[in-house]
């Protein structure tokens, strides 16, 4: 036990000093595990650590969905998703404002992760709203928000990560997906319409469209339907495995970039290799994370603090809204892959205990990591779009999120009191 | 000596390039045979296989171009100087991580090479494959000491301005 708790004061020295995740998790890992079970052992783990999950057949469903993300931002489909939101929803006071969060969503649904979503809709987004007179606060925060559905809707590289970690169906956690996602459009759809009461300023209508030309915008969108219906219908029905739906995924998203983005030859060898690193970094915080739970389990933290959450008789809803404050606050200072390895191990057991559906515990984790996403002071997902539009202070940014933030943590409590609206797909699947 | 170790490390990336192009079609090939009742025989291990490349291949490029993830808790509040020092100490506890996993492989290689251990559709021995995760993770430590050394350069240079 004070072995552990030593090794948590360890870790997060090494991580201070800014000593890579993965690397510091091996390091506390090794030494801590060593500490207790003797050097020879401890070692003898990395060999099969390393070796068992490169090879976990699971995992090749990563690279798929990774490069296939890639390739969709590649491709003008986010463009097309953007016009077609718009012509529906511009109209309306922060009409430009929901048509992101809406090709956020549809865009999410054809890529796995956040990071890739807010980048490509930034893009896209930030313009056209800014063209509109759109304040910068309202503009950023609905692409930062809309892209946090990147890694909600499926497919969604946390979630697999989330099942191959916890032995949990990842079709079930895709499927589990889909309610929640469409709930947060709506609770971002009413952060949006609020703040265009308060400031209809910053919030502009934008003229009204024509129905023949929302329906030619409409038409330019089939390839996304198209893909997403061959892929995750592939993948529900079980006509193809996850990593299948995903080679077939980057088949789809291969032939639009060619077509529609104009790929060539080289840009695709970057990609490819943006891909690969992307999977490698994942790696490396897989290894160590492994090994930091095998030391925390055998040295009996992990139990110690389940039977401790469990004592404390929180009820069901206490004990998640205590974990979800603790994701909160941890999302303030770490990154959302290391923190769901960190995290996942340590109170995953917590949920067993407690009788949660794992599925329902998963979609939850995944919520609150969104919303670490867009908090200070390391939202990623602002931090990626500071980077994309440098002329736009980060604290605009922030002031910007604020109300998302607020419509984040409503659907966490909705999903909390209301289990249902999780599990009713996937336990429609069994 | 950074050039020469990127130059390598973009060789390498092509590797990895290959293996997951590789996964993609070995998994359509599979998922069309199937429907003539002609599955790739071996899929499954050519992917497993492909994994081992593409992630290892990738390592030394994610670690030169310094994409592996941090927390940035309390470094941008430090004195640069103090900062530059500690990024030379943080390469050198990468580059012994690295080794000890290099050295953990190449162990288990050696063991599964007596062991005789071989994939159970293709047949294929299963040591080349772990020496050779070892052999990349010697790299990657290299790796961390090129950009330690690199660190330890600037270091230098920051205080002769001084």
């Amino acid at each position: 036990m004070e072995a552990a708790l030593l090794g948590l004061v360890g870790l997060f020295l090494l991580l201070a000093c800014g000593v890579p995740v993965g690397i510091a998790m091996t390091v506390v890992g090794v030494v801590g595990f060593a500490s207790i079970v003797g050097v020879g052992p401890a070692s003898a783990l990395a060999g099969q650590i390393v070796y068992d999950n490169t090879t976990n057949f699971s995992f090749s469903v990563l690279p798929m969905f990774i490069l296939m993300g890639t390739l969709i931002a590649r491709s003008r489909l986010s463009h097309d998703l953007f016009e077609a939101a718009a012509a529906f929803l511009g109209h309306r006071r922060g009409g430009l404002a929901y048509a992101t969060v809406t090709a956020s969503g549809g865009f999410s649904a054809v890529c796995g992760s956040s990071a890739a979503t807010t980048a490509t809709m930034v893009r896209v987004a930030y313009p056209a709203m800014r063209e509109r007179n759109y304040g910068n606060e309202i503009a950023t925060g609905a692409v930062a928000v809309g892209g946090t559905l990147g890694i909600l809707i499926p497919p969604s590289t946390i979630m697999i990560l989330y099942g191959v970690l916890t032995e949990t169906n990842i079709v079930s956690l895709f499927a589990a997906g889909f309610i929640p996602g469409a709930i947060a459009v709506l609770c971002h759809f009413l952060a949006i319409w609020v703040m265009g009461r308060l400031y209809p300023d910053a919030a502009p209508k934008a003229p009204r469209v024509r129905w023949e030309h929302r329906w030619r915008t409409v038409a330019n969108v089939w390839g996304i339907v198209v893909l997403f219906l061959v892929m995750m219908g592939g993948i529900y029905f079980g006509i193809f495995t996850p990593t299948e739906g995903g080679a077939v995924g980057v088949a789809g998203a291969l032939l639009f970039a060619i077509f529609k983005g104009g790929l060539t030859f080289k840009e695709f060898v970057t990609i490819a290799q943006e891909a690969c690193r992307t999977t490698a970094m994942i790696f490396i915080i897989l290894f160590g994370a492994i090994y930091l739970s095998a030391f925390l389990e055998v040295s009996g933290f992990t139990s110690a603090l389940a039977s401790f959450v469990v004592s404390l008789d929180l009820g069901a809803t206490g004990t998640m809204l205590l974990i979800f404050a603790i994701y909160l606050l941890l999302g303030c200072f770490i990154e959302s892959i290391s923190m769901m390895f960190l995290t996942v191990p340590l109170f995953f057991p917590i949920a067993v205990a407690l009788g949660f559906d794992p599925v329902w515990f998963g979609i939850l984790v995944i919520v609150a990591i969104e919303i670490s996403l867009i908090t200070p002071p390391i939202g990623l997902n602002v931090f990626i779009m500071r980077g994309l539009i440098p002329e736009v202070p980060l604290r605009t940014m922030f002031v910007g999120v604020t109300p998302f933030v607020a419509s984040s943590v409503v659907l966490l409590l909705l999903l909390t009191l209301f289990p249902k609206l999780v599990t009713v797909l996937p336990d429609l699947m069994r | 000596m950074q050039r020469w170790a990127n130059g390598a490390a973009r060789l390498l990336s092509w590797i990895s390039v290959i293996a997951i192009v590789l996964i993609g079609a070995a998994t359509l090939i599979d998922i069309v045979g199937r429907y003539f009742n002609h599955p790739l025989y071996g899929a499954f291990e050519m992917i497993q296989i492909a994994m081992i490349f593409l992630v290892f291949t990738a390592l030394p490029s994610v670690t030169l171009q310094r994409e592996h993830v941090t927390v940035d808790l309390v470094q941008s509040a430090l004195p640069s100087k103090v900062r530059r020092v500690l990024l030379v100490l943080v390469g050198l506890v990468g580059a012994g991580t690295c080794v000890f996993y290099a050295l953990q492989l190449w162990k288990r290689g050696a063991y599964l090479e007596r062991t005789g251990e071989v994939t159970s559709n293709l047949l294929v021995p299963v040591y080349p494959f772990v020496i050779f995760m070892a052999v990349m993770w010697a790299i990657t430590a290299l790796c961390f000491v090129v950009l330690a050394v690199d660190d330890t350069a600037k270091l230098i240079s920051a205080r002769g301005e001084e």
